[in-house]
């Protein structure tokens, strides 16, 4: 990962560039990803989505032992590999006394020998691009330990000192490709560890932060969430806008840092029972609350984002099942990755006023390609004047892609009659270049 | 009021020419120590200070521990809100609560009963015509664990539109077509999901019966080394003024729920640190740090479109939340206030800049008003000592008349020059310059 491109204002009009890289944490179901009997297939879907970083996990999450179970370890990499991604290799968290400088050195020591067994195993030149993000929410007492900010910073510089002694030398004039803390967004003064992370540790020891963020926890009802669910999912569709502030917030507390922005964690809702995340995950509404996400990511100038999850078994949040079975949200994500590239130039504003109950932007490449992503965040059936909402900058399109009720949980690219209609929750892809030809397909590619 | 409510709906969004228009109003809450305010020996010293720093809406309190009770001791309430129309603004009356249970049809019922008994003795006593300017709040926090435990967004919307109505039955032939100022929920921004009751009170509540959203944020609630704060005060004290930045995001995403549905966009309190400790409080609310975080707060308001302030708190005794004691001795902030409001004003196109130089630790506001008379802040919010060249802050060809100066050195006065080239801040601090006749807004205050 590197810097994205710059934004430039021409003609009056705003025109962004995305620097987004897409990407998924593959984790408490890894073995279905990495040895499972349906794992080439997930692999393709992954490809299909352009994921270039997977996240996964050490010391945490069911992950193989690095030092006892290296064989189960190099499968889970060698997945990611297989992919055509780069890992962020997450070292989670230890269970030895967070104070005892001896317990922090093991753990430093057990982080920096998984450095130089990768470079025994996969080389220099690839081990330089892989990324390593130091513990998993440690500002949340249910999932990171508690850890308070003093204790996480040594930890960190130890950890991370350790990484360099081995990969420092493949690094030649790189940035440390080390980060953390992987804060849990939940929690109140969340930005304090990110204004901490970045002014209290040596800024050559840090390449990248990494926050967390989901809409809700609640099920419908609890804890004062709405009973209705339609009010309930109407609200968590509204607070998809979120991710948008929150990038622009860590960006300005990362202002003079020559640091990456990244979003390492995220997805609709994280309620203590599978079968309720699942719900709000998997489904249509998922998939709508998923594109509205990556969308305000890209407004939001994220360097990368890292949906939770991607293969899932009974877990309630991946995009793919362990037979590789794809939820709504994989081909709303893949449309979006598709048809909105790194480099890629949007407008701004994308649509025409707010047209109630449509997010969307404009998307335009280097070679010609002009796309609108469309995302329908209301349970009802509409239909769009692609013209009226668009400003007349997508006049020659040639066909639309859309995921909703009607195209029965997959994709479906059919020819643009000048009008977009969703069944319910969907994502829609309009445009005058169709890429590939793995959705189903009533029209031919440019 | 009228010429109010026009201005807050016109501006706030950039002009062409990438500035754009303050449509904050000032104000100010008046609670705990309502006697002092209103009936003290020093009322008509606290009078003049809540006029020099234009403030235009005060906020009450009714139903409340503190305050006097408007159905047994009328006389005392009147009293009350007539120190808030002696200070030139206009009152916010909060319905502030009533004790559970509050599923009980009959006690809503009461309550509203007697919040519309208040609405008719106020017009009773001052008139239609001037009590439909007045703000109207229903409930005080609703959503904060402490405050309210157990209390729910359904059961708030059951109340509210019980007290509206009631409100509506005596107000509402004298609006004249107008929307009533009734508004809530005042939510306490520290809790988790604090935006689901703004969305849910605009979405679920008929928006006619809506005048205005109110919000509150402090900086933080806890004291150095507490609940996973930094034991070190200087780090400390580095994240609460980042978290002024809160108050632009907040003011925000309050703005993009209410702009198209005509509602006011209210921060209705505001300072630094809410610690149960005065001790502690104080500190971080009447001191210099006290008034930088408070002046860099504003600006965020203004950056994200609020419509209006209310500083937490005008006269507070020996509380650490006031901008004055009881006998309207004043703090830091309030000198701090008094430099900002006479330099940007409501209306005035403004325009928010880092400078080039020492980004980190400087803000820059210009101000324009209609009159072609044009204003500079200067917010410093590094505690290091520094030295400027005007001409690198202000660098563009305007002929400011005199500086006026706040810091960390001078902190029980203002300091005033006219013709130094450069500009020294002693730690943390503001400075205002202004060109033309920019004085004093209303009242008479000049330098300390």
């Amino acid at each position: 990962m590197r810097k994205g491109p710059a934004d430039s204002v021409a003609n009056g009009a705003e025109t962004r560039s995305v620097r987004l890289r897409y990407g998924v944490n593959e984790s408490d179901s890894w073995w279905h990803f990495a040895l499972g009997p349906r794992r080439e297939r997930i692999w393709q879907l992954h490809r299909e989505m352009r994921t270039e970083i997977v996240r996964i996990f050490l010391f945490d999450k069911n992950a193989p032992d690095p030092l006892t179970e290296w064989d189960l370890f190099r499968s889970y990499v060698n997945a990611v590999l297989a992919v055509g991604a780069t890992p962020l290799v997450t070292y989670a968290k230890f269970g030895r006394p967070l104070d005892d400088p001896r317990a922090v050195r093991w753990f430093a020591e057990q982080c920096g020998e998984v450095v130089w067994h990768c470079l025994e195993e996969w080389g220099e030149e690839r081990v330089r691009d892989w990324h390593w993000c130091v513990w998993n929410e440690p500002n949340s007492t249910w999932i990171g330990g508690g850890v308070t900010f003093e204790q996480y910073r040594d930890i960190y510089e130890s950890v991370a000192h350790s990484i360099l002694r081995w990969l420092k030398p493949c690094l030649l004039s790189r940035r440390a490709p080390i980060g953390g803390p992987a804060v849990e967004g939940f929690q109140p003064f969340w930005e304090d560890w990110i204004r901490r992370f970045v002014t209290e540790i040596d800024p050559e020891l840090i390449g990248f932060v990494n926050w967390h963020r989901y809409a809700d926890w609640r099920d419908h009802g609890e804890k004062d969430a709405p009973v209705d669910p339609a009010t309930h999912e109407a609200m968590m569709l509204w607070k998809a806008r979120d991710y948008e502030v929150r990038a622009r917030s860590v960006a300005r507390l990362l202002r003079d840092c020559d640091v990456l922005n990244v979003c390492g964690e995220w997805n609709a809702h994280s309620h203590y029972l599978p079968r309720v995340r699942a719900r709000f995950n998997q489904t249509l509404f998922g998939a709508a609350y998923g594109a509205s996400a990556l969308l305000s990511l890209i407004r939001g100038g994220v360097d990368a984002e890292m949906l939770w999850t991607g293969t899932d078994d009974a877990c309630g949040y991946g995009v793919v099942g362990p037979d590789a079975t794809p939820t709504p949200l994989y081909f709303a994500r893949r449309l979006c990755a598709q048809y909105i590239r790194y480099g890629d130039a949007i407008v701004m504003p994308a649509l025409d006023g707010e047209v109630a109950g449509l997010d969307g932007m404009v998307v335009k490449d280097g070679n010609g390609r002009r796309s609108a992503v469309l995302v329908h965040r209301e349970p009802t059936t509409a239909t769009y004047d692609l013209s009226e909402i668009t400003r007349g900058e997508l006049s020659d399109s040639r066909a639309y892609i859309k995921v909703d009720s009607e195209t029965v949980n997959a994709g479906r690219t059919r020819s643009c009659n000048g009008t977009v209609s969703f069944s319910g929750y969907g994502v829609a892809v309009v445009t005058n270049a169709v890429v590939g030809q793995d959705f189903a397909s009533e029209v031919e590619c440019a | 009021m009228n010429d109010l409510r026009q201005s807050f709906r016109q501006p706030g969004s950039p002009t062409a020419n990438g500035t754009m228009r303050s449509r904050l109003r000032y104000g100010v809450n008046e609670a705990t120590e309502w006697r002092e305010f209103a009936v003290g020996a020093h009322r008509e010293a606290i009078g003049e200070r809540l006029r020099a720093i234009d403030t235009q809406i005060i906020r009450i309190y009714a139903f409340d521990r503190y305050t006097p009770d408007p159905v047994s001791l009328w006389p005392k309430f009147a009293r009350y809100v007539q120190a808030v129309l002696d200070a030139g603004a206009v009152p916010m009356i909060t319905f502030t609560r009533f004790r559970p249970p509050f599923d009980d049809a009959a006690t809503v019922r009461w309550f509203a009963r007697r919040c519309g008994e208040l609405v008719w003795n106020c017009i009773e006593q001052w008139g239609g015509e001037a009590t439909r300017e007045w703000y109207w709040c229903v409930w005080n926090e609703p959503n904060s664990e402490w405050i309210n435990p157990g209390f729910t967004f359904d059961q708030y919307r059951r109340i509210y539109l019980e007290v509206a109505n009631e409100v509506l039955r005596w107000i509402g032939r004298y609006l004249g077509g107008r929307r009533a100022l009734i508004g809530g929920p005042a939510i306490d921004t520290f809790q988790p999901f604090w935006s689901d009751w703004l969305w849910r009170f605009v979405h679920e509540i008929d928006n006619s019966l809506i005048g205005f959203v109110l919000w509150h944020r402090f900086g933080d609630w806890r004291a150095p080394g507490e609940w996973g704060a930094p034991r070190d005060v200087a780090t400390y004290r580095d994240l609460l003024m980042m978290r002024t930045y809160g108050y632009f995001e907040h003011a925000e995403t309050v703005r993009q729920l209410v702009d198209k549905r005509g509602i006011l966009n209210i921060c209705g309190k505001l300072n630094v640190n809410s610690h149960q400790e005065p001790s502690v409080s104080a500190e971080a609310n009447q001191s210099i740090f006290g008034a930088v975080y408070y002046i860099l707060a504003l600006v965020q308001l203004l950056r994200g479109g609020a419509d209006a302030e209310l500083y937490w708190m005008g006269t507070d005794g020996a509380g650490p939340y006031g901008l004055w004691n009881g006998q309207g001795l004043p703090t830091a902030v309030f000198m701090a206030k008094q430099m900002v409001v006479q330099a940007i004003r409501p209306n005035d196109e403004i325009l928010i800049e880092e400078p080039e130089v020492d980004r980190d630790a400087l803000m820059v506001v210009r101000a324009r008003n209609a009159g072609a008379n044009r204003s500079a802040l200067v917010v410093h919010f590094s505690e290091c000592s520094r030295s400027y060249r005007i001409a690198d802050l202000l660098a563009r060809d305007e002929e400011y008349a005199a500086f006026r100066k706040i810091d960390a050195a001078s902190e029980s006065r203002i300091v005033t020059s006219t013709s130094d080239s450069t500009i020294t801040f002693d730690g943390l601090g503001l400075a205002t310059a202004t060109t033309g006749t920019a004085g004093p807004v209303r009242g008479t205050a000049g330098d300390f």
